[in-house]
Protein backbone atom coordinates (compact mmCIF):
# COMPACT_ATOMS: atom_id res chain seq x y z
CA UNK A 1 0.00 0.00 0.00
CA UNK A 2 1.44 2.92 -0.73
CA UNK A 3 0.22 6.04 1.46
CA UNK A 4 -0.04 9.76 -0.76
CA UNK A 5 0.48 12.59 1.24
CA UNK A 6 -0.49 16.09 0.02
CA UNK A 7 0.95 19.33 0.97
CA UNK A 8 0.62 22.42 -0.96
CA UNK A 9 2.13 25.85 -1.45
CA UNK A 10 1.43 28.87 -2.82
CA UNK A 11 2.43 32.82 -4.20
CA UNK A 12 -0.12 35.56 -4.02
CA UNK A 13 0.04 38.35 -6.43
CA UNK A 14 -0.68 41.38 -5.13
CA UNK A 15 -1.79 44.91 -7.01
CA UNK A 16 -1.44 48.11 -5.56
CA UNK A 17 -1.35 51.71 -6.78
CA UNK A 18 0.04 54.42 -5.49
CA UNK A 19 -1.52 57.92 -4.38
CA UNK A 20 -0.76 61.18 -6.47
CA UNK A 21 2.98 61.43 -6.73
CA UNK A 22 2.36 64.89 -8.39
CA UNK A 23 -0.29 66.74 -5.83
CA UNK A 24 2.56 69.09 -4.07
CA UNK A 25 5.07 69.77 -6.74
CA UNK A 26 6.33 68.29 -9.98
CA UNK A 27 9.05 66.95 -9.16
CA UNK A 28 8.47 63.84 -6.41
CA UNK A 29 10.62 61.06 -5.14
CA UNK A 30 9.27 57.42 -5.70
CA UNK A 31 8.69 56.75 -1.76
CA UNK A 32 5.14 56.26 -2.72
CA UNK A 33 6.27 53.00 -3.54
CA UNK A 34 5.74 50.33 -1.13
CA UNK A 35 9.69 48.87 -0.25
CA UNK A 36 8.55 45.45 -1.14
CA UNK A 37 10.99 43.22 -2.15
CA UNK A 38 10.62 42.11 -6.21
CA UNK A 39 7.90 44.75 -6.74
CA UNK A 40 7.65 45.74 -10.03
CA UNK A 41 5.48 49.01 -11.79
CA UNK A 42 3.36 47.94 -14.56
CA UNK A 43 1.72 51.05 -16.02
CA UNK A 44 1.86 54.57 -15.47
CA UNK A 45 -1.45 56.71 -15.25
CA UNK A 46 -1.31 60.66 -15.58
CA UNK A 47 -3.08 63.66 -16.12
CA UNK A 48 -2.74 67.46 -16.46
CA UNK A 49 -4.18 70.66 -17.94
CA UNK A 50 -2.02 72.87 -19.85
CA UNK A 51 -1.92 76.95 -19.74
CA UNK A 52 -0.72 78.33 -23.22
CA UNK A 53 -1.50 80.26 -25.90
CA UNK A 54 -2.33 78.16 -28.89
CA UNK A 55 0.52 79.20 -31.69
CA UNK A 56 2.86 78.64 -28.96
CA UNK A 57 4.98 75.85 -28.96
CA UNK A 58 5.63 73.85 -25.95
CA UNK A 59 6.41 70.04 -24.89
CA UNK A 60 5.43 68.01 -21.82
CA UNK A 61 7.64 65.26 -20.44
CA UNK A 62 6.19 62.86 -17.61
CA UNK A 63 9.41 61.49 -16.82
CA UNK A 64 11.51 59.06 -13.98
CA UNK A 65 14.94 58.68 -13.96
CA UNK A 66 16.63 55.72 -14.45
CA UNK A 67 18.23 54.79 -10.49
CA UNK A 68 20.77 52.49 -11.63
CA UNK A 69 21.82 53.62 -14.62
CA UNK A 70 22.02 56.91 -17.39
CA UNK A 71 18.87 58.68 -18.76
CA UNK A 72 15.19 57.97 -17.91
CA UNK A 73 13.88 54.46 -16.87
CA UNK A 74 10.43 56.25 -18.32
CA UNK A 75 9.28 59.01 -20.32
CA UNK A 76 6.21 60.28 -22.26
CA UNK A 77 6.28 63.02 -24.14
CA UNK A 78 3.09 65.37 -25.93
CA UNK A 79 3.92 67.73 -28.40
CA UNK A 80 1.39 70.72 -27.39
CA UNK A 81 3.16 72.62 -30.08
CA UNK A 82 0.17 74.80 -32.01
CA UNK A 83 -2.59 73.33 -30.06
CA UNK A 84 -5.08 74.88 -28.03
CA UNK A 85 -4.60 74.11 -23.82
CA UNK A 86 -6.73 71.39 -22.72
CA UNK A 87 -7.13 68.53 -20.54
CA UNK A 88 -4.91 65.40 -21.23
CA UNK A 89 -5.23 61.55 -19.73
CA UNK A 90 -3.16 58.97 -20.39
CA UNK A 91 -2.05 55.52 -19.75
CA UNK A 92 1.04 54.19 -20.17
CA UNK A 93 2.08 50.80 -19.69
CA UNK A 94 5.36 49.71 -19.04
CA UNK A 95 7.23 46.16 -18.93
CA UNK A 96 7.13 45.30 -15.19
CA UNK A 97 10.32 47.30 -14.44
CA UNK A 98 11.40 46.77 -11.23
CA UNK A 99 11.25 48.95 -8.25
CA UNK A 100 15.07 49.71 -8.07
CA UNK A 101 15.39 51.14 -11.14
CA UNK A 102 12.56 54.24 -10.37
CA UNK A 103 14.62 57.15 -9.47
CA UNK A 104 13.34 60.79 -9.24
CA UNK A 105 10.21 61.38 -11.33
CA UNK A 106 9.19 64.83 -12.65
CA UNK A 107 6.72 66.81 -15.02
CA UNK A 108 9.34 68.60 -17.38
CA UNK A 109 8.27 71.35 -19.52
CA UNK A 110 9.92 72.92 -22.70
CA UNK A 111 8.64 75.45 -24.93
CA UNK A 112 5.94 78.31 -23.47
CA UNK A 113 3.43 77.43 -21.17
CA UNK A 114 2.47 75.43 -17.78
CA UNK A 115 0.90 72.22 -16.34
CA UNK A 116 -1.57 72.66 -13.53
CA UNK A 117 -3.82 70.12 -12.27
CA UNK A 118 -1.10 67.22 -12.59
CA UNK A 119 -2.11 63.82 -11.57
CA UNK A 120 0.48 61.15 -11.41
CA UNK A 121 -0.07 57.45 -10.42
CA UNK A 122 1.67 54.03 -10.66
CA UNK A 123 -0.04 50.85 -10.78
CA UNK A 124 2.45 48.34 -9.16
CA UNK A 125 2.31 44.06 -8.05
CA UNK A 126 4.77 42.00 -6.32
CA UNK A 127 4.66 38.32 -5.64
CA UNK A 128 4.56 37.78 -2.10
CA UNK A 129 6.74 34.34 -2.43
CA UNK A 130 9.40 36.64 -4.70
CA UNK A 131 11.88 35.43 -1.86
CA UNK A 132 10.87 31.99 -0.94
CA UNK A 133 12.85 32.04 2.54
CA UNK A 134 9.65 34.47 3.66
CA UNK A 135 6.82 32.15 4.48
CA UNK A 136 7.34 28.24 4.97
CA UNK A 137 4.24 28.06 2.55
CA UNK A 138 6.36 29.53 -0.72
CA UNK A 139 7.47 26.84 -3.36
CA UNK A 140 10.94 26.78 -2.69
CA UNK A 141 10.96 27.19 0.93
CA UNK A 142 14.16 25.24 2.73
CA UNK A 143 13.96 24.60 6.48
CA UNK A 144 17.17 26.26 8.15
CA UNK A 145 19.69 24.04 9.81
CA UNK A 146 19.59 23.37 13.04
CA UNK A 147 22.01 25.71 15.14
CA UNK A 148 22.88 23.37 17.45
CA UNK A 149 26.37 21.74 16.61
CA UNK A 150 27.39 18.00 16.02
CA UNK A 151 30.93 16.43 16.58
CA UNK A 152 31.74 14.79 13.15
CA UNK A 153 34.32 12.67 14.91
CA UNK A 154 31.82 9.95 15.94
CA UNK A 155 30.51 8.94 12.76
CA UNK A 156 33.96 8.30 10.84
CA UNK A 157 35.02 5.09 11.81
CA UNK A 158 38.14 3.61 10.62
CA UNK A 159 37.36 0.42 8.56
CA UNK A 160 40.56 -1.87 9.72
CA UNK A 161 38.94 -1.45 12.94
CA UNK A 162 36.33 -3.52 11.70
CA UNK A 163 35.81 -6.77 12.99
CA UNK A 164 35.02 -8.93 9.37
CA UNK A 165 37.70 -6.71 7.46
CA UNK A 166 40.21 -8.17 10.66
CA UNK A 167 39.18 -11.66 9.68
CA UNK A 168 39.63 -11.25 6.12
CA UNK A 169 43.34 -10.16 6.99
CA UNK A 170 43.95 -12.75 9.14
CA UNK A 171 42.85 -15.04 6.90
CA UNK A 172 45.79 -17.79 4.96
CA UNK A 173 45.30 -19.06 1.81
CA UNK A 174 45.96 -23.13 1.83
CA UNK A 175 48.98 -24.15 -0.17
CA UNK A 176 48.27 -26.76 -2.84
CA UNK A 177 50.18 -30.68 -2.12
CA UNK A 178 51.36 -32.22 -5.65
CA UNK A 179 48.74 -34.58 -6.43
CA UNK A 180 46.05 -31.79 -6.24
CA UNK A 181 48.77 -29.36 -9.07
CA UNK A 182 48.64 -31.80 -10.91
CA UNK A 183 45.16 -32.74 -11.22
CA UNK A 184 43.76 -29.68 -11.39
CA UNK A 185 46.96 -29.61 -14.65
CA UNK A 186 45.02 -32.57 -16.38
CA UNK A 187 41.79 -31.14 -16.11
CA UNK A 188 43.38 -27.64 -17.77
CA UNK A 189 44.23 -29.98 -20.78
CA UNK A 190 41.08 -31.38 -20.92
CA UNK A 191 39.14 -28.34 -21.58
CA UNK A 192 41.72 -27.27 -24.21
CA UNK A 193 41.22 -29.77 -26.12
CA UNK A 194 37.38 -29.58 -25.98
CA UNK A 195 37.47 -26.13 -27.03
CA UNK A 196 39.25 -26.71 -29.72
CA UNK A 197 37.06 -29.68 -31.12
CA UNK A 198 33.84 -27.17 -30.56
CA UNK A 199 35.84 -24.64 -33.01
CA UNK A 200 36.47 -26.97 -35.68
CA UNK A 201 33.21 -28.25 -35.16
CA UNK A 202 31.24 -25.06 -35.12
CA UNK A 203 33.20 -24.00 -38.29
CA UNK A 204 32.00 -26.92 -40.41
CA UNK A 205 28.59 -26.58 -39.27
CA UNK A 206 28.04 -22.69 -40.35
CA UNK A 207 29.21 -23.15 -43.71
CA UNK A 208 26.82 -26.37 -44.44
CA UNK A 209 23.65 -24.58 -43.29
CA UNK A 210 24.49 -21.62 -45.14
CA UNK A 211 24.76 -23.18 -48.45
CA UNK A 212 21.64 -25.83 -48.10
CA UNK A 213 19.54 -22.73 -47.47
CA UNK A 214 20.68 -20.53 -49.97
CA UNK A 215 19.83 -23.43 -52.70
CA UNK A 216 16.37 -23.88 -51.28
CA UNK A 217 15.67 -20.42 -51.39
CA UNK A 218 17.15 -19.90 -54.90
CA UNK A 219 14.75 -23.17 -56.34
CA UNK A 220 11.11 -21.20 -54.11
CA UNK A 221 11.72 -18.28 -56.08
CA UNK A 222 12.59 -20.39 -59.37
CA UNK A 223 8.43 -21.68 -58.97
CA UNK A 224 6.91 -18.13 -59.23
CA UNK A 225 4.56 -19.86 -56.79
CA UNK A 226 4.16 -16.74 -54.53
CA UNK A 227 2.72 -13.68 -55.95
CA UNK A 228 4.94 -10.78 -55.80
CA UNK A 229 2.06 -8.02 -55.75
CA UNK A 230 -1.97 -8.21 -55.22
CA UNK A 231 -3.61 -5.77 -57.28
CA UNK A 232 -7.26 -6.15 -58.78
CA UNK A 233 -8.97 -3.06 -60.76
CA UNK A 234 -12.19 -1.34 -59.05
CA UNK A 235 -14.83 0.06 -61.52
CA UNK A 236 -15.43 3.23 -60.54
CA UNK A 237 -18.44 5.84 -61.51
CA UNK A 238 -19.74 9.17 -61.07
CA UNK A 239 -22.87 10.61 -60.20
CA UNK A 240 -24.08 13.42 -61.88
CA UNK A 241 -26.29 16.28 -60.64
CA UNK A 242 -30.29 15.68 -60.91
CA UNK A 243 -31.94 18.28 -59.14
CA UNK A 244 -31.68 21.80 -60.09
CA UNK A 245 -33.86 24.99 -59.02
CA UNK A 246 -34.98 26.68 -61.68
CA UNK A 247 -34.12 30.41 -61.16
CA UNK A 248 -37.02 33.35 -59.91
CA UNK A 249 -37.92 36.33 -59.06
CA UNK A 250 -39.75 36.41 -55.69
CA UNK A 251 -42.34 39.11 -56.67
CA UNK A 252 -43.42 41.58 -53.91
CA UNK A 253 -47.19 40.68 -52.57
CA UNK A 254 -49.31 43.73 -53.39
CA UNK A 255 -52.39 41.65 -51.06
CA UNK A 256 -50.18 41.57 -48.20
CA UNK A 257 -48.38 45.26 -48.61
CA UNK A 258 -52.47 46.64 -48.42
CA UNK A 259 -53.23 44.34 -45.71
CA UNK A 260 -50.00 44.28 -43.53
CA UNK A 261 -48.92 47.93 -43.91
CA UNK A 262 -51.75 49.77 -41.73
CA UNK A 263 -50.91 46.99 -38.89
CA UNK A 264 -47.02 47.10 -39.26
CA UNK A 265 -47.84 51.14 -38.90
CA UNK A 266 -49.48 51.35 -35.93
CA UNK A 267 -47.14 47.92 -34.23
CA UNK A 268 -44.39 50.14 -35.10
CA UNK A 269 -46.36 52.89 -33.04
CA UNK A 270 -47.07 50.90 -30.18
CA UNK A 271 -43.42 49.37 -29.76
CA UNK A 272 -42.14 53.42 -29.89
CA UNK A 273 -44.05 54.46 -27.21
CA UNK A 274 -42.45 52.13 -24.53
CA UNK A 275 -39.15 54.07 -25.13
CA UNK A 276 -37.97 57.51 -24.54
CA UNK A 277 -36.06 58.29 -27.50
CA UNK B 1 35.84 0.93 -29.77
CA UNK B 2 34.89 1.67 -33.01
CA UNK B 3 31.52 0.40 -33.05
CA UNK B 4 30.53 1.87 -29.92
CA UNK B 5 32.19 5.49 -30.89
CA UNK B 6 30.12 4.69 -34.38
CA UNK B 7 26.79 4.15 -31.85
CA UNK B 8 27.41 6.99 -29.72
CA UNK B 9 27.47 9.57 -33.09
CA UNK B 10 24.52 7.83 -34.32
CA UNK B 11 22.37 8.30 -30.34
CA UNK B 12 23.37 11.82 -30.47
CA UNK B 13 22.03 12.38 -34.82
CA UNK B 14 18.82 10.48 -33.85
CA UNK B 15 18.03 13.66 -31.13
CA UNK B 16 18.59 16.57 -32.97
CA UNK B 17 15.85 19.18 -32.14
CA UNK B 18 14.01 20.90 -35.59
CA UNK B 19 12.70 23.90 -35.04
CA UNK B 20 10.14 25.71 -36.80
CA UNK B 21 8.84 29.34 -37.09
CA UNK B 22 5.22 29.92 -35.60
CA UNK B 23 3.68 32.51 -36.75
CA UNK B 24 1.32 34.63 -34.74
CA UNK B 25 -1.15 36.63 -36.60
CA UNK B 26 -3.33 39.23 -35.99
CA UNK B 27 -5.12 42.36 -37.13
CA UNK B 28 -6.43 45.55 -36.03
CA UNK B 29 -9.80 46.22 -36.40
CA UNK B 30 -11.31 49.98 -36.98
CA UNK B 31 -13.92 50.85 -34.53
CA UNK B 32 -15.68 53.27 -32.45
CA UNK B 33 -16.77 52.69 -28.83
CA UNK B 34 -19.15 55.28 -27.10
CA UNK B 35 -19.43 55.16 -23.85
CA UNK B 36 -21.40 57.33 -21.26
CA UNK B 37 -18.68 58.29 -18.39
CA UNK B 38 -20.80 61.15 -16.58
CA UNK B 39 -24.32 61.05 -16.42
CA UNK B 40 -25.51 64.66 -16.37
CA UNK B 41 -27.58 66.24 -13.19
CA UNK B 42 -29.73 68.96 -13.03
CA UNK B 43 -29.11 71.69 -10.95
CA UNK B 44 -31.93 74.35 -10.17
CA UNK B 45 -30.18 77.68 -9.70
CA UNK B 46 -33.59 79.46 -9.48
CA UNK B 47 -37.16 78.15 -10.11
CA UNK B 48 -37.28 79.00 -13.69
CA UNK B 49 -33.91 77.46 -14.26
CA UNK B 50 -32.21 73.98 -14.88
CA UNK B 51 -28.49 73.57 -15.69
CA UNK B 52 -25.85 71.25 -15.72
CA UNK B 53 -23.23 73.53 -14.48
CA UNK B 54 -21.16 72.65 -11.23
CA UNK B 55 -21.48 76.48 -10.10
CA UNK B 56 -25.15 75.89 -10.31
CA UNK B 57 -25.25 72.71 -8.61
CA UNK B 58 -25.63 70.52 -11.69
CA UNK B 59 -23.21 67.79 -13.33
CA UNK B 60 -21.92 67.95 -17.03
CA UNK B 61 -22.53 64.72 -18.66
CA UNK B 62 -19.83 63.53 -20.34
CA UNK B 63 -19.34 61.21 -23.47
CA UNK B 64 -16.04 59.45 -24.18
CA UNK B 65 -15.36 58.16 -27.75
CA UNK B 66 -12.61 55.77 -28.44
CA UNK B 67 -11.36 55.48 -31.81
CA UNK B 68 -9.09 52.67 -32.72
CA UNK B 69 -7.98 53.95 -36.20
CA UNK B 70 -7.60 58.13 -37.37
CA UNK B 71 -10.52 59.46 -40.05
CA UNK B 72 -12.85 56.48 -39.66
CA UNK B 73 -15.42 57.81 -37.92
CA UNK B 74 -16.83 61.31 -36.72
CA UNK B 75 -18.76 62.18 -33.58
CA UNK B 76 -22.23 63.81 -33.59
CA UNK B 77 -23.40 65.33 -30.48
CA UNK B 78 -26.81 66.41 -29.49
CA UNK B 79 -27.74 68.37 -26.64
CA UNK B 80 -31.40 68.16 -25.63
CA UNK B 81 -33.90 70.20 -26.34
CA UNK B 82 -36.84 68.52 -25.11
CA UNK B 83 -37.41 66.99 -22.06
CA UNK B 84 -37.68 62.89 -22.08
CA UNK B 85 -40.38 62.71 -19.35
CA UNK B 86 -41.35 65.86 -17.02
CA UNK B 87 -44.52 66.76 -15.46
CA UNK B 88 -46.52 68.62 -17.37
CA UNK B 89 -45.44 72.12 -19.23
CA UNK B 90 -47.85 74.81 -20.67
CA UNK B 91 -45.46 77.07 -21.69
CA UNK B 92 -42.20 77.44 -23.79
CA UNK B 93 -38.91 76.38 -23.00
CA UNK B 94 -35.58 78.14 -24.33
CA UNK B 95 -33.14 75.50 -24.06
CA UNK B 96 -29.37 76.45 -24.62
CA UNK B 97 -26.03 74.34 -24.65
CA UNK B 98 -22.17 73.64 -25.91
CA UNK B 99 -20.45 70.76 -26.40
CA UNK B 100 -16.58 71.20 -25.79
CA UNK B 101 -13.95 68.53 -25.60
CA UNK B 102 -13.19 67.91 -21.93
CA UNK B 103 -9.81 65.49 -21.96
CA UNK B 104 -8.32 63.36 -24.30
CA UNK B 105 -5.22 61.12 -24.77
CA UNK B 106 -3.62 62.79 -27.24
CA UNK B 107 -2.27 66.52 -27.16
CA UNK B 108 -3.48 67.01 -30.85
CA UNK B 109 -7.22 66.00 -30.16
CA UNK B 110 -7.15 69.70 -28.40
CA UNK B 111 -8.16 70.97 -31.71
CA UNK B 112 -11.12 69.45 -32.13
CA UNK B 113 -12.63 72.39 -30.46
CA UNK B 114 -11.22 74.62 -32.90
CA UNK B 115 -12.61 72.51 -35.75
CA UNK B 116 -15.94 71.38 -34.72
CA UNK B 117 -18.75 72.32 -36.87
CA UNK B 118 -21.95 73.39 -35.06
CA UNK B 119 -25.62 73.83 -35.98
CA UNK B 120 -28.41 73.78 -34.07
CA UNK B 121 -28.16 71.77 -31.00
CA UNK B 122 -25.37 69.59 -33.02
CA UNK B 123 -21.65 69.06 -32.79
CA UNK B 124 -19.92 67.39 -35.48
CA UNK B 125 -16.41 66.29 -35.03
CA UNK B 126 -14.36 64.43 -37.79
CA UNK B 127 -12.27 61.96 -35.37
CA UNK B 128 -9.01 62.05 -36.87
CA UNK B 129 -6.85 60.80 -34.07
CA UNK B 130 -6.42 57.43 -32.88
CA UNK B 131 -7.43 57.56 -29.19
CA UNK B 132 -10.07 59.00 -26.50
CA UNK B 133 -11.74 61.86 -26.46
CA UNK B 134 -13.83 63.16 -23.48
CA UNK B 135 -16.71 65.34 -24.79
CA UNK B 136 -18.68 67.30 -22.08
CA UNK B 137 -22.21 68.26 -22.85
CA UNK B 138 -23.09 71.74 -21.13
CA UNK B 139 -26.87 72.51 -20.59
CA UNK B 140 -29.69 74.66 -19.58
CA UNK B 141 -33.12 75.20 -19.94
CA UNK B 142 -35.33 78.24 -18.86
CA UNK B 143 -39.22 78.23 -18.43
CA UNK B 144 -41.61 80.68 -19.89
CA UNK B 145 -39.99 84.13 -18.85
CA UNK B 146 -38.44 83.63 -15.38
CA UNK B 147 -41.70 80.97 -14.57
CA UNK B 148 -41.19 78.32 -11.52
CA UNK B 149 -41.01 74.95 -12.79
CA UNK B 150 -43.68 72.64 -11.34
CA UNK B 151 -41.64 70.36 -9.13
CA UNK B 152 -41.05 66.71 -10.00
CA UNK B 153 -38.50 65.06 -12.36
CA UNK B 154 -37.12 66.19 -15.02
CA UNK B 155 -35.27 64.26 -17.76
CA UNK B 156 -33.54 64.84 -21.13
CA UNK B 157 -31.54 62.83 -23.25
CA UNK B 158 -28.16 63.87 -24.74
CA UNK B 159 -27.31 61.78 -28.32
CA UNK B 160 -24.25 60.55 -28.96
CA UNK B 161 -23.31 59.28 -32.70
CA UNK B 162 -20.60 57.69 -34.35
CA UNK B 163 -20.62 57.43 -37.86
CA UNK B 164 -18.45 56.00 -40.57
CA UNK B 165 -16.54 58.14 -42.51
CA UNK C 1 -1.07 53.79 -28.71
CA UNK C 2 -2.91 51.72 -29.34
CA UNK C 3 -1.79 48.77 -26.21
CA UNK C 4 -2.58 52.14 -24.28
CA UNK C 5 -6.10 52.88 -25.16
CA UNK C 6 -6.95 49.09 -24.84
CA UNK C 7 -6.02 49.09 -21.86
CA UNK C 8 -7.72 51.79 -20.56
CA UNK C 9 -10.74 50.27 -21.52
CA UNK C 10 -10.10 47.56 -19.27
CA UNK C 11 -9.13 49.53 -16.29
CA UNK C 12 -11.81 52.11 -16.01
CA UNK C 13 -15.43 51.56 -15.16
CA UNK C 14 -17.12 52.06 -18.28
CA UNK C 15 -20.28 51.78 -19.94
CA UNK C 16 -20.07 50.98 -23.38
CA UNK C 17 -21.82 50.31 -26.69
CA UNK C 18 -20.04 48.88 -30.04
CA UNK C 19 -20.77 48.19 -33.33
CA UNK C 20 -18.50 46.48 -36.08
CA UNK C 21 -17.45 46.11 -38.79
CA UNK C 22 -16.86 50.02 -40.15
CA UNK C 23 -17.38 48.86 -43.83
CA UNK C 24 -19.60 45.64 -43.81
CA UNK C 25 -19.17 43.96 -46.98
CA UNK C 26 -22.62 42.97 -48.91
CA UNK C 27 -23.30 39.17 -49.78
CA UNK C 28 -25.45 37.45 -52.06
CA UNK C 29 -28.11 35.86 -50.19
CA UNK C 30 -29.71 32.43 -50.86
CA UNK C 31 -32.90 34.35 -52.43
CA UNK C 32 -32.20 36.12 -55.63
CA UNK C 33 -32.24 39.76 -55.54
CA UNK C 34 -31.17 40.24 -51.65
CA UNK C 35 -28.08 40.63 -49.85
CA UNK C 36 -26.88 40.36 -46.68
CA UNK C 37 -24.36 41.33 -44.20
CA UNK C 38 -23.80 40.68 -40.91
CA UNK C 39 -22.64 42.77 -37.82
CA UNK C 40 -21.71 42.63 -34.13
CA UNK C 41 -23.43 44.52 -31.46
CA UNK C 42 -21.72 44.77 -28.28
CA UNK C 43 -23.28 45.86 -25.35
CA UNK C 44 -21.36 46.92 -22.48
CA UNK C 45 -23.93 49.59 -20.95
CA UNK C 46 -25.37 48.19 -17.49
CA UNK C 47 -28.67 50.41 -17.91
CA UNK C 48 -29.22 49.78 -21.55
CA UNK C 49 -30.82 46.63 -22.83
CA UNK C 50 -32.77 47.25 -25.99
CA UNK C 51 -30.88 48.51 -29.45
CA UNK C 52 -33.46 49.36 -32.34
CA UNK C 53 -31.62 48.53 -36.21
CA UNK C 54 -32.33 50.93 -39.02
CA UNK C 55 -30.92 51.44 -42.39
CA UNK C 56 -30.62 54.94 -43.67
CA UNK C 57 -29.27 56.65 -47.32
CA UNK C 58 -26.62 59.07 -47.59
CA UNK C 59 -29.13 61.83 -47.06
CA UNK C 60 -30.48 60.63 -43.94
CA UNK C 61 -33.63 58.97 -45.52
CA UNK C 62 -34.88 55.51 -44.34
CA UNK C 63 -34.34 52.63 -46.94
CA UNK C 64 -36.84 49.60 -46.13
CA UNK C 65 -34.72 46.45 -45.24
CA UNK C 66 -35.34 42.83 -43.50
CA UNK C 67 -34.15 41.61 -39.75
CA UNK C 68 -35.24 39.24 -37.61
CA UNK C 69 -35.59 41.78 -34.71
CA UNK C 70 -35.75 45.79 -35.32
CA UNK C 71 -35.43 45.84 -31.37
CA UNK C 72 -32.69 43.46 -30.30
CA UNK C 73 -32.27 42.69 -26.55
CA UNK C 74 -28.67 42.51 -26.15
CA UNK C 75 -28.49 41.53 -22.48
CA UNK C 76 -25.21 43.70 -20.49
CA UNK C 77 -21.67 41.96 -21.55
CA UNK C 78 -22.93 40.24 -24.69
CA UNK C 79 -22.59 40.43 -27.97
CA UNK C 80 -25.42 39.81 -30.62
CA UNK C 81 -24.68 38.90 -34.05
CA UNK C 82 -26.95 40.05 -36.62
CA UNK C 83 -27.78 39.64 -40.39
CA UNK C 84 -28.80 42.77 -42.56
CA UNK C 85 -31.26 41.97 -45.45
CA UNK C 86 -31.25 44.57 -47.93
CA UNK C 87 -32.73 44.75 -52.30
CA UNK C 88 -30.19 44.58 -54.46
CA UNK C 89 -31.02 47.97 -55.88
CA UNK C 90 -30.73 49.78 -52.66
CA UNK C 91 -26.90 48.18 -52.05
CA UNK C 92 -25.65 49.92 -55.13
CA UNK C 93 -25.56 53.22 -53.21
CA UNK C 94 -23.97 53.82 -49.87
CA UNK C 95 -26.06 52.81 -47.05
CA UNK C 96 -25.73 53.74 -42.87
CA UNK C 97 -26.79 50.71 -41.01
CA UNK C 98 -26.82 52.31 -37.42
CA UNK C 99 -27.83 50.93 -33.93
CA UNK C 100 -29.54 52.89 -31.59
CA UNK C 101 -29.42 52.28 -27.63
CA UNK C 102 -33.00 52.21 -26.39
CA UNK C 103 -34.26 54.19 -22.68
CA UNK C 104 -37.43 52.52 -21.31
CA UNK C 105 -40.08 54.68 -20.11
CA UNK C 106 -40.22 54.56 -16.34
CA UNK C 107 -37.24 53.51 -15.95
CA UNK C 108 -36.04 54.68 -12.05
CA UNK C 109 -33.30 56.36 -13.05
CA UNK C 110 -33.03 57.13 -16.90
CA UNK C 111 -29.46 57.76 -17.99
CA UNK C 112 -28.82 60.99 -19.89
CA UNK C 113 -26.75 59.49 -23.05
CA UNK C 114 -28.43 57.25 -25.83
CA UNK C 115 -25.90 56.50 -28.35
CA UNK C 116 -25.93 55.27 -31.78
CA UNK C 117 -22.86 54.18 -34.04
CA UNK C 118 -23.56 53.50 -37.70
CA UNK C 119 -21.37 51.30 -39.99
CA UNK C 120 -21.14 52.48 -43.53
CA UNK C 121 -21.63 49.96 -46.45
CA UNK C 122 -19.74 51.25 -49.54
CA UNK C 123 -20.95 51.33 -52.92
Amino acid sequence: MLALYCSYSYSEQIFGQTPNAAQNALNWSMSYLPAQAGLTVSDVIYKYTTVKDPASDMLVHVQNEDAVGEGYVFRDTEDWSGHAANTIRKLVPVPDIPIQRWGQGSIEIEGEGSVEDAVVIYNWKYDTCFDPQSDPNCPGYKPPVPEETIDIMEYIKDPLEDEYIQQELERETPSETEEEEEERKRFQEKLEQLDRVEKLLGGINASLVNANAKLKHDQLMALSTLPVVYYKVLEGRSYGDTLQYPEQTVPDNRRGLRVGLAQELLHQEMVESQYSN
Amino acid sequence: MRKSIIGSILLCGSVFAFAEDVPIEGTVESKCVVTSDTSGVYGNPNPYTLDTAPGQGGVHPIVRYDVIVADYYKAIIEYPEAFSSSPSLDDTLTWDGVVMVNEHTDAAMSDYDSEKVTYNNVTEVTLDHAGSTWFRVENDVEYGVEKSFPAGTYTSIVTAECIAL
Amino acid sequence: MYRALILLLLALPVQAHQFTPTYPELEQSFVPGVKYTKLKLYNKRKEIEFYEISVFDMDWNRVPFAITERVLRVPYLQTEEIEVYLKEKDSNKSLYICSKSKLLKGQGSVPAVASRICSKVRE
